[in-house]
């Protein structure tokens, strides 16, 4: 994966000197390095829904390539602590699962709408290599129960971004993704019925509607 | 002998003054500025601004000094709006000679004379103003109408005055007050504190009257000329000439218009007398002006023998008077007022008769009217409407009785069908052509003259008759009517086909159209039928391109468009005129324009252009006042030709010739060594949000509430920014872009984006045609 990004890296930067004046960007090709958070709502109840959300945080390396394009690389981590609710009782509906997430964006900034990368409106189109690690220690029963998955999931989001005092990168908006397939199956030592099932939709729901803000510094 | 000499003499001062009134105009060129640009033009608004708030009195409340404040900030704004337009001219003989008269008549008062500048703003409407910071502007069309030099005293007078009287800060004051229902306008109906302000600026037009008036007294100019200005004014919405208007201009020996396009009866300008007030007026009516400083006048002790009516010089205030109406006679082509210009052009030729400088504007005025009765639609009763109600256009419809010579006159030009004008516009250039061979732009217009006749009114050489034999037909058709008998006695030769033609009613006789002889001359010359043949040639090598451009569907043309209008062009400088950065705020109080940020804006705006051009590797000068400095007024005077230029163009469709002073543009295109000139907007808004329920309501949907919140506390914001880049040599444009950036905030590094990537496509290599 190093190499990768490595190799990524060396590409874009030495066609972003090559050729002036570049073909679009912020007064020509630049990188932006930027945190990002955002946040799902817990689907268990209409209440939960409104009032108890499962925090992300994230950063992305993201280069203006284009007139209307970005892409761009992040990494983002979550806790997942919503309640699915099959049975009161199985851990697997309320205990934490946290997950990881490294993937690659492609940004369009909407023509239609005055956007011109990197400021405007814009859809962004991302796939996303996600592990979740689930485990329950119950002390008094004296057991423990694991599991962990590998998913790759695709994203869509809508949103739009500004840039300020010619340096500072603000944007917003709202993403939703869903499982493509699922690389590495769930390894689990759960007592509990069904708890795969239960944590992976959890996953499922967490990604399915995420508003989110960012912020960054543009190179 | 006495008898003799005194006729000498007579004669002689017959001559003289005959000399002066009608002033040598043979080799006149258009006005331009000359010497040095003005402080006044060359410093910016904010620093205007912060020199006028040094008058706030700080005695006074804060609302009262937050209101003068909010004035000085506008009418800087206003002012400079003005000055740097290419709207006026500094340091030509009108502004010389205006400004020489305001010296004359505040010769007793320096101090208040160092205060004032006096423009000349190039206008054919009659007007005269001042504002608050002592910058008076006085129209051409008022110039072209004064008697004497008087009378012109007069008029700076009125003005000085209410700014000696700051009558324009008051009014501002005033109208704040009526606004939020203060001072005398608390305790009343809306209407009434609306008839109130109208009266109020009423008494301050006949305080400037009354002491305007004893302001010319002082100065020694002879004070009946004020009542000769009132007369000015009463006929202000006339033209400054109502002479006698024929068709015979336009025609020739065997070419003559039906006389169904002449009107016989027309109506008579007409002055209003009426002495009463019209409430929501601000100003008295022009009757009563004059009644109040006649009986002024009449109280003076020996008023006849009063005063002079030139002080600074005759001869210079004739010659001043004459340029004044060469200039409107273009103006009124540059305000697209085409008609007004072919009969202002037709007065001033009655005494100007072989003038270059008019024939050539005659001629760009007829090529105007035949471009656009070729492109078909103009001459719209709605189009007539529009221009009597705004441009000083006469031209009424069919229906009703035009009114005045120039009513005739733009009732004629309307009728007329577009081949016989087409080809009267083609004789008139032809004319102008042979006489002066050199000038390449008469060979041009005529060159477009002859495309329209071949390509728009599909003429060719077999259309037009080589000899007159078709008046034998003539003849014998008369033998039996004994009423046209006795009609062509009384006619010469020529006019007959005319003549039978307009007895028959009809246009054409015997299938001859009424147009078949009118190159009968003409085509005896072989210059004049080798370019018809050319010109046929031409429009037969368009008709396959024509073919191809008609099988495009309406989507796949704005595709070619877009394309063509949006591909990267390889320029390597441009040049950008007078950019246009506005900040619209609909939530300030007075006027939605948010005057600060359009200055600031501005300044940002012009900035990032050259800084995005300059990163593009592409050279990008700005042509605007605020960039020059006092040695610019070359620069000044080629942003107005180029403003012009660009004002014509406007009125124009895209690929249609334009009637412009193209070997001028071909000069400015050389000195700035490129083609390529920009107008360029960038406008920015900001307004209240609708829908604020709604959005309180969709609080409720708590994962979104944060961006409702923002939504719910600041307004609404959109950009809009376009430009388009015109090969000036060639008129066309070869370059646009038009962006909107709905409720997105309006930020400089949205602009400098936006610039940038408009830089960019310019200075990047043209691609390779596929």
């Amino acid at each position: 994966m190093k190499k990768l990004i490595l190799f990524i890296a060396v590409l874009i930067s030495s066609s972003a000197f090559a050729v002036p004046p570049a073909k679009g960007g912020y007064l020509g090709r630049r990188f932006i390095v930027a945190g990002e958070f955002a946040y799902s709502p817990n689907y268990y109840s209409l209440r939960s829904f409104l009032t108890s959300y499962n925090p992300q945080v994230g950063a992305n390396v993201q280069y203006v390539c284009g007139r209307y394009w970005q892409v761009g690389m992040n990494y983002n981590r979550y806790i997942l602590t919503d309640v699915k609710g099959y049975e009161i009782g199985n851990p697997a509906n309320s205990e934490k699962v946290m997950g990881t997430g490294i993937g690659f964006t492609a940004r369009k900034y909407r023509i239609r709408k005055g956007g011109l990368a990197p400021i405007g409106k814009f859809v962004e189109f991302g796939i996303t290599r996600q592990e979740w690690t689930y485990e329950y220690t119950d002390a008094l029963l004296s057991y423990r129960d694991n599991a962990s998955a590998t998913i790759i999931t695709g994203s869509i989001a809508m949103g739009v971004q500004e840039i300020f005092k010619d340096r500072i990168v603000a944007n917003c908006g709202v993403r939703a993704s869903g499982r493509l397939f699922t690389t590495t199956q769930a390894t689990t030592n759960v007592d509990y019925e069904n708890a795969e099932q239960i944590i992976s939709d959890r996953v499922l729901f967490h990604n399915m509607f995420t508003p989110f803000a960012g912020l960054g510094i543009i190179f | 002998m006495l008898r003799k000499l005194f006729a000498v003499w007579f004669l002689l001062l017959t001559v003289s003054l005959w000399a002066q009134q009608i002033p040598n105009m043979s080799n006149y060129q258009p006005a331009r500025s000359s010497g040095t640009l003005p402080p006044d033009i060359l410093k910016s608004t904010t620093e205007k601004y912060e020199k006028s708030k040094g008058q706030i009195n700080a005695d006074q409340s804060d609302k009262m000094q937050k209101a003068e404040d909010d004035f000085y900030l506008q009418t800087n704004y206003s002012v400079d709006q003005i000055l740097h337009s290419g709207t006026i001219m500094v340091g030509d003989s009108m502004s010389l000679y205006v400004n020489r008269v305001a010296d004359t008549l505040l010769a007793h008062d320096p101090e208040l004379r160092s205060q004032i500048n006096i423009y000349v703003l190039r206008t054919p409407v009659v007007n005269a103003f001042a504002t608050d910071r002592g910058s008076i502007f006085i129209t051409i069309g008022l110039l072209t109408r004064l008697h004497n030099e008087a009378e012109l005293a007069f008029v700076l007078a009125h003005e000085i005055i209410h700014y000696k009287r700051r009558h324009v800060l008051v009014g501002y004051i005033e109208g704040m007050q009526m606004q939020e229902g203060e001072g005398k306008y608390s305790e009343t109906t809306a209407e009434n504190r609306y008839l109130k302000k109208h009266s109020y600026a009423r008494s301050q037009e006949t305080q400037a009257d009354e002491e305007g008036f004893d302001m010319l007294v002082k100065s020694n100019y002879d004070p009946k000329a004020a009542l000769g200005a009132f007369n000015i004014l009463a006929q202000a919405d006339f033209p400054f000439t109502d002479t006698l208007f024929t068709k015979s201009a336009f025609e020739g020996p065997r070419f003559v218009f039906p006389s169904k396009y002449y009107t016989d009866t027309i109506k008579r300008f007409k002055i209003d007398d009426t002495e009463e007030d019209h409430d929501l007026s601000t100003h008295p009516s022009v009757p009563k002006r004059r009644k109040n400083i006649k009986r002024r006048y009449e109280k003076l002790q020996g008023a006849d023998s009063l005063g002079q009516r030139f002080l600074v010089s005759e001869t210079m205030f004739y010659r001043v008077r004459t340029m004044a109406m060469f200039e409107e006679a273009a103006l009124h082509i540059n305000e697209g007022n085409y008609k007004d210009a072919v009969y202002i052009n037709y007065a001033i030729q009655k005494t100007y008769p072989d003038n270059y400088y008019l024939q050539k504007e005659m001629l760009r005025a007829m090529l105007a009217i035949t471009i656009k009765k070729n492109t078909g639609f103009v001459f719209t009763d709605l189009e007539s409407l529009l221009a009597s109600i705004f441009a000083g256009d006469f031209s009424s419809s069919t229906e009703e009785k035009p009114v005045g010579e120039i009513g005739r006159a733009t009732a004629f030009i309307t009728k007329t069908d577009k081949k016989g004008w087409n080809i009267a516009t083609v004789k008139y250039a032809w004319k102008l052509h042979k006489k002066y061979p050199e000038d390449k732009e008469i060979e041009q217009w005529t060159t477009i003259l002859f495309r329209e006749m071949t390509i728009k009114n599909s003429l060719e050489l077999n259309d037009f008759q080589r000899s007159d034999s078709i008046y034998i037909i003539i003849g014998k058709k008369v033998d039996s009517d004994t009423a046209m008998q006795h009609k062509l006695k009384k006619d010469t030769p020529e006019n007959r086909f005319q003549i039978v033609m307009d007895y028959m009613k009809e246009d054409s006789l015997d299938g001859y159209k009424y147009w078949e002889f009118a190159f009968v001359e003409e085509l005896k010359d072989s210059t004049f039928e080798a370019m018809f043949k050319a010109s046929m040639a031409y429009a037969d090598s368009l008709e396959g391109l024509e073919d191809e451009d008609l099988t495009l569907t309406p989507k796949e043309r704005k595709e070619k468009e877009k394309e063509e209008y949006s591909s990267s062009m390889g320029l390597k400088k441009i040049v950008v005129i007078n950019p246009t950065f506005q900040s619209y705020d609909d939530r300030i109080k007075n006027g939605m324009l948010d005057v600060r940020k359009s200055i600031t804006g501005k300044d940002k705006y012009m900035d990032a252009m050259k800084e995005t051009a300059g990163r593009c590797g592409m050279e990008c000068e700005v042509l605007d006042p605020l960039v020059m400095d006092s040695t610019d007024v070359e620069k000044f005077n080629d942003m107005m030709i180029l403003n012009d230029w660009f004002t014509t163009r406007g009125d124009f469709r895209d690929g249609r010739p334009l009637p412009v002073h193209q070997e001028e543009m071909k000069r400015i295109a050389k000195k700035y060594n490129t083609n390529y000139f920009m107008w360029s907007v960038y406008y920015t808004s900001r307004e209240k949000r609708s829908g604020v329920v709604a959005r309180v309501l969709s609080l409720a949907f708590a994962p979104l509430a944060p961006a409702t919140l923002y939504r719910l506390f600041t307004p609404r914001e959109d950009v809009y920014f376009a430009a388009v880049v015109y090969d000036i040599t060639t008129g066309e444009p070869v370059w646009a872009v038009r962006r909107e950036y709905s409720k997105q905030k309006a930020t400089d590094s949205k602009m400098k984006l936006q610039l940038y990537d408009m830089m960019r496509t310019l200075s990047s290599p043209k691609k390779k045609q596929k």
